[in-house]
């Protein structure tokens, strides 16, 4: 009997050490990407990149508030090695905290300086319209010609937005900004007075449009065009004219790597070849704007020269605690 | 004194039937025993997330985005607690009322009555049991919009809100009832009714003194349970924009809104422990009422053609709303792909392996979990068992984003004290959140079985192999394991099935670690609209369900 308990534990070493030596290569071999795109966005875009240069990746996906307040909370401990944020603003709130290392010049310089990080910790990869997705049916004399007019009481209950989500965060950074404090707090619970209608994310309210349930959804341009693949529908996008340009923002998705990741190198090739040609040509195919210089966007997106675009400093998406913190006292966070 | 048994193994005395302590020694512990040992880790597993959302509350996290602190009054106000508590309430009031009074007709109807169609559409109306609530809640809302193959021509009103979730959640909890009333009345004899009938006691007196009685307990118990399933249902009224305590609570998790969640799953588990509490007093209750007299089924009475109808067209519903529907939209949204230019299908082969991943890992630590407090409450027919089995029925009762949110909330603020969030990523990253989340919320789909198991059980051979020198190792493998390995393998069975299905805690919990099963794959491509991919999943998930359902209900007809 004492043979086979003294058996037993060397057993289980033979089992277990080639096991563990196994999944310690493959972790060390492996890139960690926080992701909060979806994976249906960017899931096939990464592992072409990640087959092109011959990386393992680990993509864990969930919200971009979520993933950066998850890195923030594990600090130094934190095993993801780079951030994909749907939203600059939250990288550059992980940079504020030096989360985030310096980013060679070599990639940084692709894109043009309001796409990336002032300090150099991160850089934009694509980007991302704030539209007006609105039914058919409406007129264009009835379009509305502003955000503001969307607390007109004939929109009573008609538009959906989603307040949890990171663009409409740094949609309202931007407005605080355009249009002052008072104002954007005053517009945002007009809003809510006239029952616009909350969704958790930005597709479901393209939908939503389809389906009549509203008329008007406040989302990003490329998911209509992305719906428009498999459903068919009337739902049309719409940006503002001059005089309600703050309602056009372009939104940048960026990278960022974690400034204690052993994998650094490898995160430096992976945002590399994303910024090449090929990499900014999926991200067209896919109908967003490609953020280097001179790659061609999707031809059935209209062109960034006609669209008064409203431009901000990258600085003003880092203050999203305020625009938290407001969006909280106005009870729709 | 003639001895019957071993004796007590504290006391020592003489005669002690077969449960291993005396009923002087029932608190002693069964010293110092490994069942013992997994029990008391189970019991704190069970507790931890409890311990989680209070020690959240007191204490909450500090976030990275919100300048302004709160404390644990403020929270509850600005989170809406209170209004989102009793929102909740009355969705789960109204799915309880609408699921008795459907399951007991169909009950009544399959165990009393006899109508053509009657032998495959009773069992076919428990088919609903499989269908997620939350890929039943996609589908239905896309197809009873304005813009849906249902909804557009029939001119309905947008399918969202509280409204919706009344109806989805009616639809997967009307089979539950119908099972428990069934059982209630396949149980009852119907000597009694015979004889007030033979007395010349009319229909209505002999439904009040007969039935009423018998069916009291069920009913009790079917309504507790159902208000409790759409109290933390989390999947429907996620999908249905309905603004409920569980849809606030995972929205306020994933911002990493901390003491705000920690606010909002207090309220919910002071909700939800009352009814916990009252879903086993009562069970317990139905245990004795098990009927004194053999039971003797009751010649089944014809429907009249009204009747018929109308149990018809209920039959109808539940079916055709709760699979038919589903599987016909899923099956529909995969050929829009197929015929569709230039879509390309998301390939299910991670799905695939990471639900393979998933059922494995829920499995593992479910059965690990499970064994400890099975053995015991198995072994020990006394207060310690009883209190013991209280206990996992408890845990396994509460709401998955509640389970979810707490192990979260205890393992930041242990994290914390150990300075700088290394443990928190350790636990995260590593799986062992998600795995004590599965095992909290499914260790009672293991628990029956594999108590069954430890009751059958001939202590006779352990004391044998005892005398003849087997260390305890030796006797548990060679003896104890393959008498209770059927039960093993029924108990892993509904164990990775129900993990298969599961949303909340694979979302909120094994995210960190990059699994994305199906459960997840039909979430997301729900949310970007991307049908084609949804009906995929959703048919593969549904057939696996599907299965699962048909062999326990094939298990039912035989036992």
């Amino acid at each position: 009997m004492a043979s086979n308990h003294s058996r037993i534990p060397r057993m289980y070493l033979r089992l277990l050490l080639p096991l563990i030596l196994a999944v310690s290569a493959w972790s060390q071999d492996t890139l960690v990407i926080a992701s909060g795109r979806g994976e249906s966005l960017v899931g096939p875009i990464l592992a072409e990149a990640a087959e092109a240069i011959g990386l393992r990746l680990d993509i864990r996906y969930g919200s971009t508030p979520a993933l950066a307040a998850q890195i923030a909370a594990e600090g130094r401990q934190s095993p993801v090695d780079l951030f994909f944020a749907q939203e600059a603003g939250y990288l550059a709130a992980l940079a504020r905290v030096d989360l985030l290392a310096p980013l060679p010049e070599a990639l940084l310089e692709q894109v043009a300086t309001g796409y990336r990080d002032p300090g150099g910790r991160w850089v934009g990869i694509s980007g991302r319209l704030r539209a007006l997705t609105l039914a058919a049916d409406i007129p264009l004399s009835e379009r509305p010609r502003s955000l503001r007019d969307l607390v007109h009481p004939r929109w009573r209950g008609q538009v959906g937005w989603a307040p949890g989500n990171a663009s409409l965060h740094a949609h309202v950074s931007v407005l605080r900004h355009v249009w002052g404090e008072d104002d954007t707090e005053a517009w945002l619970r007009a809003m809510r007075e006239n029952q616009a209608r909350v969704y958790p994310r930005n597709g479901p309210q393209v939908g939503a449009v389809d389906r009549g349930e509203i008329r008007i959804a406040w989302v990003n341009h490329y998911y209509l065009h992305q719906i428009r693949r498999t459903t068919e529908g009337t739902a049309v996008n719409h940006s503002f004219a001059d005089a309600g340009k703050e309602g056009n923002l372009m939104l940048v998705t960026g990278m960022g790597i974690r400034s204690d990741s052993p994998r650094r190198a490898a995160a430096e090739r992976l945002i590399a070849w994303l910024l090449t040609a090929e990499g900014q040509a999926r991200f067209a195919a896919g109908y967003e704007y490609p953020l280097v210089t001179g790659a061609p966007a999707h031809e059935d997106l209209p062109s960034l020269a006609d669209i008064p675009l409203t431009v901000v400093d990258a600085s003003v998406l880092v203050d999203l605690a305020a625009t938290v913190d407001l969006l909280r006292r106005v009870g729709l966070q | 004194m003639t001895s019957t048994g071993p004796g007590c193994q504290h006391c020592q005395l003489p005669g002690t039937p077969t449960p291993p302590t005396c009923r002087q020694c029932w608190w002693l512990p069964a010293l110092p025993t490994t069942p013992a040992l997994l029990t008391v880790l189970t019991l704190l597993v069970v507790v931890a997330p409890l311990v989680g959302i209070v020690v959240g509350l007191l204490d909450p996290p500090p976030q990275l985005f919100a300048s302004v602190p709160q404390g644990p009054l403020d929270l509850f106000v600005t989170s809406g607690a209170g209004r989102l508590l009793l929102r909740s309430l009355l969705l789960a009031a109204a799915v309880a009322g609408t699921a008795l009074v459907l399951g007991t007709w169909l009950a009544w109807a399959e165990q009393r009555c006899a109508y053509r169609g009657r032998g495959w559409l009773a069992p076919a109306s428990l088919l609903p049991l499989a269908t997620p609530s939350y890929l039943l809640a996609a589908v239905l809302r896309q197809e009873l919009s304005p813009g849906g193959a249902l909804g557009g021509p029939l001119g309905l009103a947008p399918f969202t809100g509280v409204p919706a979730a009344w109806l989805v959640l009616s639809l997967v909890c009307v089979p539950y009832v119908q099972l428990l009333v069934g059982a209630a009345l396949a149980r009852s004899s119907a000597a009694e009714e015979e004889a007030a009938r033979s007395l010349g006691v009319g229909p209505w007196r002999r439904w009040t003194t007969v039935w009423l009685p018998r069916l009291r307990p069920a009913w009790a118990a079917a309504l507790v349970l159902v208000a409790l399933y759409a109290l933390g249902d989390f999947g429907a009224v996620a999908v249905l924009d309905c603004p409920v305590i569980t849809w606030r609570l995972y929205q306020a998790v994933e911002l990493m809104r901390l003491g705000e969640a920690a606010a909002l799953g207090l309220a919910l588990l002071l909700a939800t422990l009352p009814l916990v509490v009252l879903a086993r007093m009562i069970g317990g209750r139905r245990r004795g009422t098990g009927g004194l007299t053999l039971a003797r089924p009751a010649a089944r009475r014809p429907l009249g053609p009204l009747a018929t109808t109308a149990t018809w067209v209920l039959h109808a519903f539940i079916i055709g709303g709760g699979v038919v529907i589903p599987v016909i939209a899923l099956a529909s949204w995969v050929l829009q792909g197929l015929l569709s230019e230039g879509w390309q299908f998301a390939s299910l082969a991670e799905p695939l392996r990471h639900s393979l991943l998933v059922m494995a890992l829920g499995c593992v630590s479910v059965l690990a979990l499970a064994i400890g407090p099975a053995w015991m409450s198995g072994r020990s027919c006394n207060r310690l068992g009883r209190w013991v089995e209280h206990g996992v029925y408890c845990g396994g009762a509460l709401p998955g984003v509640l389970l979810a949110t707490g192990l979260t909330l205890l393992a930041l603020t242990v994290s914390r004290q150990f300075g700088d969030g290394g443990l928190y990523a350790l636990l995260g990253s590593s799986g062992v959140l998600l795995a004590l989340g599965y095992a909290g919320r499914f260790i009672h789909e293991a628990f029956a079985p594999l108590r069954a198991a430890a009751q059958a059980v001939d202590h006779r051979q352990g004391d044998c192999a005892r005398t003849l020198g087997a260390g305890p190792v030796r006797r548990a493998w060679c003896i104890h394991v393959p008498a209770i390995a059927p039960g093993l393998g029924v108990a892993a069975v509904l164990a990775a099935v129900a993990v298969l299905k599961e949303l909340p805690i694979t979302l909120l919990l094994g995210g960190s670690i990059g699994l994305r099963p199906l459960s997840y794959r039909i979430w997301e491509r729900t949310e970007e609209m991307l049908l084609p991919d949804v009906g995929l999943s959703g048919l593969l998930l549904l057939g696996l369900a599907l299965a699962t359902v048909l062999a326990t209900l094939r298990i039912r007809r035989h036992v």
